[in-house]
């Protein structure tokens, strides 16, 4: 039954041109950045290229603002396909013929779930290995820790999905946009705080941070990714920017996150288990 | 029994649903829900597929509490919004439902093309659903609900988008699906309709069940009789009133309900003892709707208008 309503929670985002047109736009987004990064090459490499430890660190400042957009547009696609996802079946009704039928509450929302979890990391794997393949191409720069890169990256998509998921099981759909964007925003700017706390050594800012980063831990998570990244044994170099991070979240942090949307996703099937439709 | 409830009660926080609804509907009955908008028609058959949960009361369903999922395999649902996922095409909207009741693919494909043929959709099934008329989503609604060959079919308001040829051939439907010994809860404003197919009908008005019986029962005793009178004067009316008959004009007719034959005379002797010319007097046969007009004219506004502390206030 789960696999069913996640094939149509598949099928349904395909229907959808809204759809095509961000792979459109993401298409152009990864095109955009290799251009810029090519021109930025050119002159870098009069430098000595990538060997050069001043090159090293303005490549790791372009990957990381392609990584901080990348992962601006993988949040926004997790909340806004998601966003009306039981919500809106609820104001259109097709979800009274569905919830009729032979099938658990909780089999719905775990195959939305699914659904979702499913194209959401596929469009962030390609956006991931698309930025961090460019920059290759171009650069020859060679970012360390992939895999956990790619680890706190796909964590991101996947906690915004079921805190909409979550929110369009008792909001409507445009209250929960509202809702789960400005949590996004909280972890977002929550994260700044944190940083400039830890950079003037203020303990207060650094708390303001830890606990925003708790409320909604996307941004602890783009925190932990860029540091990994762009950090380690083969990059010696702290890439401080606006889109780095010198300050990393520790480990602990994506075990709270799996908690946190594991957590979640109860809170949704037991609100949904109650709810009159 | 096929639906049995006793005392089912359902609030919206302090606003009423239904109240204390008792029914018992049995196998091979076509039953007739009538009510007016917001009376509680549509609260009571949520509260038996599931999709809201009641505050107070319980209810079986083909001998099983509400929600039971091997019920739920036995029961055909039309909701009365009929809204699918209009980016389907008719044919795969029939395939997701039949996955649903988990029917096999043979057989489910078989029985796709059955229900498809029994709403008059063949033909139309792989064009998407968004350029369906209302009507064809309805009968689209009423084939997913076909599908699983209910034991129950639990029918929102099943014609209120179809043309009065689409009406005729789903009262055709529910009749023929009732001598197979189908059991039916037909939800409808639709009078005529429920007085040519049903044959037992409960009426509700303010979340209560006011009346409910065969259809023959509660016509019973009720005869309206039609009168063309001359010279017809306030005194006549007066005194058809005073005597509890209440009449009413439609054009030169005057009209007035009684509760059984032997009125039918003192009716008569009212008229020209007041100097009225009796050229006419027909008694007609009562019809449904004139039933459900004097029942639901008498008191007022809904129940369902009311919060929940003014019902307990006034109880």
């Amino acid at each position: 039954m789960m696999l069913i309503i996640a094939g149509m929670t598949f099928r349904e985002v395909l229907s959808k041109k809204i759809f095509y047109i961000v792979l459109v736009l993401t298409a152009m987004f990864l095109v955009v950045y290799g251009i810029a990064l090519h021109f930025a090459v050119q002159d870098i490499n009069k430098w000595g290229g990538v060997r050069n430890i001043q090159a090293r660190l303005i490549f790791s400042q372009l990957l990381s603002l392609g990584l901080y957009f990348s992962t601006f547009m993988v949040a926004l696609m997790a909340v806004f396909s998601t966003v009306g996802s039981v919500s809106g079946e609820i104001e259109t009704g097709t979800i009274q013929a569905v919830i009729a039928k032979p099938l658990k509450r909780s089999e719905l929302i775990l195959g939305k779930f699914l659904g979702y979890t499913v194209m959401m990391l596929s469009y962030s794997i390609v956006i991931y290995l698309g930025i961090l393949g460019i920059t290759f191409i171009s650069t020859g720069y060679e970012p360390s820790g992939l895999f956990s890169g790619l680890t706190s990256f796909l964590l991101i998509p996947l906690l915004l999905l079921v805190v909409s998921l979550c929110g369009s099981t008792f909001l409507s759909t445009m209250a929960n946009g509202i809702m789960v964007f400005m949590l996004y925003i909280i972890g977002m700017v929550g994260g700044m705080v944190e940083q400039i706390g830890s950079m003037i050594e203020n303990t207060a800012l650094v708390n303001i941070g830890i606990l925003s980063s708790l409320v909604m831990p996307s941004d602890a998570l783009y925190r932990k990714m860029v540091f990994g990244l762009l950090t380690g044994p083969d990059n010696p170099v702290t890439a401080f920017n606006p889109f780095s991070t010198m300050y990393p979240p520790s480990g602990i942090m994506t075990v709270y996150t799996i908690a946190y949307l594991l957590i979640v996703l109860f809170a949704a099937i037991r609100i949904f288990n109650r709810r009159d439709i | 029994m096929v639906i049995k409830t006793e005392g089912l009660t359902k609030w919206y926080g302090n606003k009423l649903g239904c109240r204390d609804i008792c029914l018992s509907v049995s196998e091979g009955q076509v039953f007739g829900f009538l009510g007016q908008n917001g009376a509680g028609k549509s609260t009571l058959v949520k509260m038996l597929v599931g999709l809201i949960f009641p505050t107070s009361g319980r209810a079986e369903i083909l001998g099983r509490p509400l929600g039971d999922r091997e019920v739920k395999k036995r029961i055909g649902f039309l909701p009365e919004t009929f809204r699918y996922q209009e980016w389907l095409t008719g044919y795969q909207l029939m395939k997701f439902h039949a996955s649903l009741y988990k029917m096999p693919g043979s057989a489910g494909r078989e029985r796709i093309e059955e229900v498809l043929q029994l709403v008059r959709l063949k033909g139309h099934e792989h064009y998407k659903i968004r350029t369906y008329s209302k009507g064809m989503q309805q009968r689209l609604g009423l084939a997913a609900a076909l599908l699983p060959d209910p034991d129950l079919l639990i029918l929102d308001e099943p014609t209120s988008a179809m043309d009065p040829l689409g009406r005729k051939e789903v009262r055709d439907l529910i009749l023929k699906l009732k001598s197979a010994g189908k059991t039916i809860f037909l939800n409808s404003h639709l009078l005529s309709e429920v007085e040519v197919v049903c044959d037992h009908v409960a009426l509700i008005k303010k979340g209560r069940i006011i009346a409910g019986g065969s259809i023959g029962e509660l016509k019973a005793g009720k005869i309206e009789v039609e009168m063309i009178i001359g010279n017809y004067n306030d005194v006549i009316n007066r005194s058809l009133a005073e005597k509890g008959y209440k009449p009413w004009r439609e054009n030169e007719r005057v009209m007035v309900t009684v509760d059984s034959r032997d009125k039918i005379p003192v009716i008569a002797e009212i008229v020209i003892n007041n100097g009225g010319s009796l050229y006419r007097l027909t008694p007609l046969h009562n019809s449904l709707e004139n039933l459900f007009l004097e029942l639901m004219q008498e008191g007022g506004e809904n129940d369902a208008d009311h919060c929940r502390d003014d019902l307990q206030g006034s109880a």
